[in-house]
Parts: C-alpha cells; structure tokens; sequence
C-alpha cells in the first residue's frame, strides 16, 4: 500500500473515532486556554514572531558562517563535533561512541531528530538498552507506539491507557492518579540515570556565538540525562543554528508559549562543553552532531527556506483542523500537522509524501499561530504546484481539471453541467443510489449529506428578474 | 570530514541564490517590562503561580529561622550546601554538608533530601531562577534532589531575560562555565491527559530565600 493510501485509510478510520475525538479535544481545549491566557501577559505577541522571523532569517542565510563559528567555539571547550549527511551516518557515529566508550546502556530525553533517525530501534537491535525518559516518550515507549505528536507524545492516551500500560508493563496496580504514574515513572527512570553510560539529547537552539546547545523541558529528565552518565551526546539539526547567546531572551518564551502555554518552561539549559576543570560534576566527554539528512535539500529552495526557521513548538498541529480529525499517527511521519505536511515531502521525497499537502482546508490558522511567522499553508500550496509540475499528480487530475476550466470557461458548457448536476442528483436520490458505491460522490456522501442543489440556479433567477 | 565538506558545500551552493528579506522590526519588545518599584511584588506573584515557596527575610536571625522552618515542615533532614557565605549563614540554623571534591557530587547525591545554592540571578518577568555549573556548583546538586533551596540577594533581582544574559555576558564571557540552566519552578509535568504534576525527574519542591539586607 502506498503511503498515500495508508494514509487515507488511517485517516478516515480515525475521523468517525469519537473517542479518540474526545481525548484529543480535551487536550487540545486546555492547551489553547493555557495558550490565550498567557499569551496576555506579552506587550505585543505579533512583534514577537517579526522579531522570531527576522533572527532566523539572518541564521538560516548566514547557515554556512554559524555553522563554523558554533564548531569553532564548542570545540574551543572541548566538545566534539561530529557531521552527519543523513540518518545512517549519525546513528554509525553513535554506535561507535558507544563501541569505544563500553557503553551498554543509554538514557535519553525527548528528541524528535532521534526518531527521525530511527536512533532506538537501531540500538536495540545493536544489542544496547536505549531508555526514553521524558514521561510522554517513556509512555509510548512502553506501548511500542511512535509520538502520536512532536510536544505531547503521548496526547492521545487516557490516564487509564496509561494506567493499563503501567501495569502491564511495569506491573504496577490499577487505578493509578496522574500523580501516582508520574511517580511510578519518577522511581523507575531515577536508577537509569545513575546506571547509565550515555545521556543522548536533542538541542531546540545551538548558539553560534558561545558554541552551546540550549535544551527546553519541563521535567527535569534532559538536565539529568547531560549531568549524570559519563559521556553526553546532543544530536542537533543544522537548522537549528540561533547567531547569539541573548537571542534565547526572545526565543524560549517564544517556544514555551506555543508549545506548551507557559511563560517559560521550568528548565532552559545551555550546554557547552564536558565537566571543565573548576567543576564538580558533569560528563567527561561532550559530543555534538549536527545532522543534515534533507535539510539542505530545502535550503536549496529558496522560496520554501523559510521552512527551516521552524523550532518544532507543535503550535499549528494544535489549531489544524486536519489534525484534528485524524490526529498525530495518521500522518504516518516523524513531523505531524501542517509542518510535518510541509517539511516531509522535503526531507522524504516529494512523489511519496505529496498527499498530505492536499490534505488541508487551506484555512492558514498554522500560519496565524506560528512563532516564527512561517506561511505555512502556502508552502503547502507551493508543494503541491511543485509535485503538479514534476508530474506526481496522475492523468486522471490532469483531465479532471482541464475539463472543470472547459466548463468553466464556456457559457453553454456551464450551463448543461448545472443541469446535468440538479436532475443527476435528484434521480441518484429518487432511486436510493446517495451514499452507496455506486454514487459518483461517494467519498462524501457515504459518511455525510450532500447539500442539495437549489431548484432554480442564480442564472434564472436573475434572468426573471431583470 | 567528509560529511562536514559535503554538507558545507551543499549550504554555500543552496545560499548563492538569495532568499527574500522579511520585514526589519522596529526595535521595541514584544513583552512587557516591569518597572522596579513592582519588581519584587511580580516576582512573588510569579513563584506563588508557579508553587515555589517564597521567603524575603530582613534580617539573618529571620533568614535563619525560616530555613529552619521549611526543613522541618517538609522534613528535609539531609541537606547538601554550596559553601557560599550567604548560604552557610542562611544555614546556620540546619545541619548540613557541604561538597568538598568532585567525588562528593554527581550520583553520589542520589540520597539527599534537600540541596542549598546560589545563583546569579532571579528574573521577575517570569519567577526564574538562573544559575550555572559555577554558582550552582556543578551540574547535579540543582536538580536531582527532590527539594532545592535556593538563597539569593535582592539586588540579584533583575526585570527580564535580556538583562539576565546581560548579567552571564558581563560575569562569564571570557570563560563560560560548561552549563548554564534558567529554572522556572518546580519540575513538572503534563504528559498525562494535561494534568499538572509537580516533581516528574526534577526537585519537586522549590524554595526562594531572598535576603532582602
């Protein structure tokens, strides 16, 4: 099965889920009042996201020049730097940190480059434990499920799922609070930290000027996995590049707010090097990876660059009505929602990933909300004229759409189509034919109603009364 | 290396061809300032929202007997201090260790119930504390006890993150320590159905004591 048609059939399964429907509306209703609400406490929200935009524009344009400066300066208190083209060169350059090091163990916090790069599974399969410790991730972890979304991996669980997953996993009682799973998980990820031999993180920001990586949390678990285990290992996207240290003044409270409805997360923490010598504590070796694995290939783009500013806060999965409807696993990507539409036909190829640019309403409410100010819902249109142009869009679209502007374009033609349609419809409903396999409209009338055409057309009506 | 040249070369190809400039704000904020005199009133109101326990002492007995208080109240009876002279004297009251060698950091304070810092400075705007491997000594006495206790000046209290990284620039930009962290509350979580539950990998509990002498 293609993708494109999984990803019809997963979606349209999940639209008449209502309870599915349910536990995401209940998420979503508490993010965007926790969004609105905070949201008051900035002067101007909207300056914001120009001044976002504008910061980004400089990195992503000057990438090359940030790049080395960021290496230059991590480097300087010794950090390792390591490039990686695409998803097999960095987990290669893992495995073999983790060969050198004797390394049997990994606790890692929540990283959504990681799951672009496959980076647990491979470990398993290399024969080393890979703990996922952020609690969403840990969740899904447990279930063998892929983060349903990039901020809330597990936002489409109820307590008792998890409650359920706890104790058959973990053997814990039923009937758990919040509070208890949390702590369950609290015990249980304490003693990987202490045993294991490498944190892996993801980086939000890396900072050309002082040569760091900025992680944002809530939990705690991403500070723990880069003080404890003795090697540290960031994996970072290249674009993920901010020029200066004080860009994160505007950048974390930017990111909070989208992502979560916070002011601030409760931990921001910049990164720049092993345990130095006047320290206490902390890991004896650092090492960074910067990946590209397709995003130069956007980069080359430059009227679709500006995708790259994004810092990943979930913000237009939230609002997409899209998503909405067929939630985060449908999409069947690593990135959910009108960015996961946007950026994955980049990063996995256009003729395979091009259907999820056509599922969209157009309504630009990811463009509204975006912290950074990116267009989204353009870029979806300009992927899918890209894919017409390439010729991904089949014969059949082709004709359809060459007779729909015949018929658009002559009086006549117009006018026995409106006809055609009226007297088709009512025969379609006189013989019962609506909503069955055998009606042409079908793949909305099998779960909906048809609005009905009018008896009389505008045409007649103004014709009468001219 | 080859990877490096490879990528390199692909993003100075891709950057030949210009992409549009969006439009140069003017130079204003996006967030609201907080003017000095309502200073330490937004602070409290943030910590208080934020479930961080708050003290502004003005005198050291009082200092003390309050440090005294919390350690009884939440039973906290093994207790890790930096040795700062601002926290030995807010301590005097409790008994406490302090670190001494690396040895004595890191996992090794797995057990204890309460740790004692510094920082270098508190951001009113949002009720953060920030602090780095230096001030906070080292990477895991801030964050892997269940309880953190944090004892600072008033005049570490400053309106906004601009004026924070002001601070860390003027204090550390000829040697940056290897972690700098801004802490903003206790650790939290909301994974599960977005419910709040403090204490997820973090210090459940968080303290402020602000000297204000």
């Amino acid at each position: 099965m293609s993708f494109a048609d999984q990803f019809i059939q997963d979606s349209e399964k999940k639209a008449s889920d209502l309870r599915h429907r349910a536990v995401l509306q209940k998420a979503i209703t508490t993010y965007a009042t926790k969004v609105a609400d905070v949201k008051t406490h900035f002067l101007d929200w909207n300056h914001g996201r120009k001044l976002t935009r504008i910061r980004k524009w400089e990195a992503i344009n000057h990438l090359d020049q940030y790049l080395e400066e960021f290496e230059h300066n991590a480097r300087s208190r010794g950090a390792i730097i390591h490039w990686a083209e695409d998803g097999a060169q960095a987990l290669e350059i893992i495995l073999g940190l983790c060969r050198s090091h004797g390394v049997r163990k990994v606790v890692k916090s929540k990283s959504m480059v990681t799951e672009e790069i496959h980076l647990n599974e491979f470990l398993e399969k290399q024969g080393i434990a890979s703990v996922e410790s952020d609690l969403g991730e840990y969740i899904v972890q447990l279930r063998h499920e892929k983060p349903y979304h990039i901020v809330t991996p597990a936002m489409h669980l109820t307590k008792e799922d998890i409650d359920l997953t706890f104790h058959q996993r973990l053997g814990t009682p039923t009937g758990s609070t919040a509070e208890d799973l949390a702590q369950t998980a609290r015990n249980v990820l304490r003693n990987e930290y202490l045993t294991a031999d490498m944190g892996i993180t993801g980086a939000n920001f890396i900072v050309a000027e002082t040569g760091m990586i900025s992680i944002t949390e809530n939990e705690g678990n991403a500070r723990l996995c880069s003080s404890l285990p003795r090697i540290h290992v960031a994996i970072s996207g290249i674009e993920k590049v901010l020029p200066k240290l004080d860009d994160l003044a505007l950048f974390l409270p930017m990111l909070a707010v989208s992502g979560t409805g916070q002011q601030i997360t409760c931990y921001n923490t910049m990164i720049g090097g092993p345990r130095q010598a006047d320290e206490m504590d902390g890991p004896d070796e650092f090492h960074i990876i910067l990946l590209d694995n397709g995003r130069t290939r956007l980069l080359m783009d430059p009227e679709q660059r500006e995708i790259l500013h994004c810092i990943r806060c979930g913000a237009c999965l939230n609002v997409c009505p899209i998503f909405k409807n067929v939630g985060g696993h449908a999409y069947g990507t690593t990135y959910q929602g009108p960015i996961g539409a946007v950026i994955t036909p980049h990063l996995r190829g256009l003729a395979d990933w091009k259907h999820l640019s056509e599922a969209s309403s157009l309504c630009g409410a990811c463009s509204e909300v975006c912290p950074v100010h990116i267009d989204l819902h353009h870029h979806l249109l300009r992927n899918r004229r890209n894919s017409v142009r390439a010729g991904f869009s089949g014969w059949f679209e082709g004709l359809s759409f060459r007779l729909w502007a015949m018929l658009m374009q002559s009086d006549e033609a117009y006018r026995i189509g409106a006809l055609l349609l009226r007297v088709g419809q009512k025969l379609s409903i006189a013989i019962g034919l609506e909503g069955t396999l055998f009606d042409p409209l079908q793949h909305w009338s099998k779960t909906r109603a048809f609005p009905r055409f009018p008896a009389q057309t505008f045409r007649d009506w103004w014709n009468k009364r001219k | 290396m080859n990877a490096r040249s490879n990528i390199m070369h692909r993003i100075r190809t891709a950057l030949r061809q210009p992409a549009p400039r969006p439009e140069i704000p003017s130079g204003r904020t996006a967030f609201s300032t907080i003017s000095n005199p309502n200073l330490l009133a937004h602070f409290e109101r943030e910590l208080l929202a934020l479930r961080t326990g708050f003290h502004c002492a003005p005198n050291w007995k009082d200092a003390r007997t309050w440090c005294r208080l919390i350690t009884d109240q939440h039973e906290l009876r093994r207790i890790v201090a930096t040795p700062d002279a601002d926290v030995l004297d807010a301590c005097q009251s409790v008994p406490i260790q302090t670190p001494r060698k690396n040895e004595d950091c890191g996992p090794k304070l797995a057990d204890i119930d309460l740790s004692v810092t510094t920082c270098d400075c508190l951001v009113a705007l949002t009720g953060s504390i920030v602090l780095t491997a230096r001030s906070g000594f080292g990477r895991a006495l801030s964050v892997l006890p269940p309880a953190h206790l944090v004892v600072a000046r008033r005049s570490q209290l400053l309106p906004d993150f601009t004026e924070a990284f002001q601070l860390l620039y003027a204090r550390y930009g000829k040697s940056w320590p290897s972690m700098l962290t801004i802490i903003t509350g206790p650790s939290r979580t909301s994974d599960i159905e977005k419910i709040l539950v403090l204490g997820a990998h973090g210090p459940r509990k968080l303290f402020v004591l602000l000297l204000d002498f």
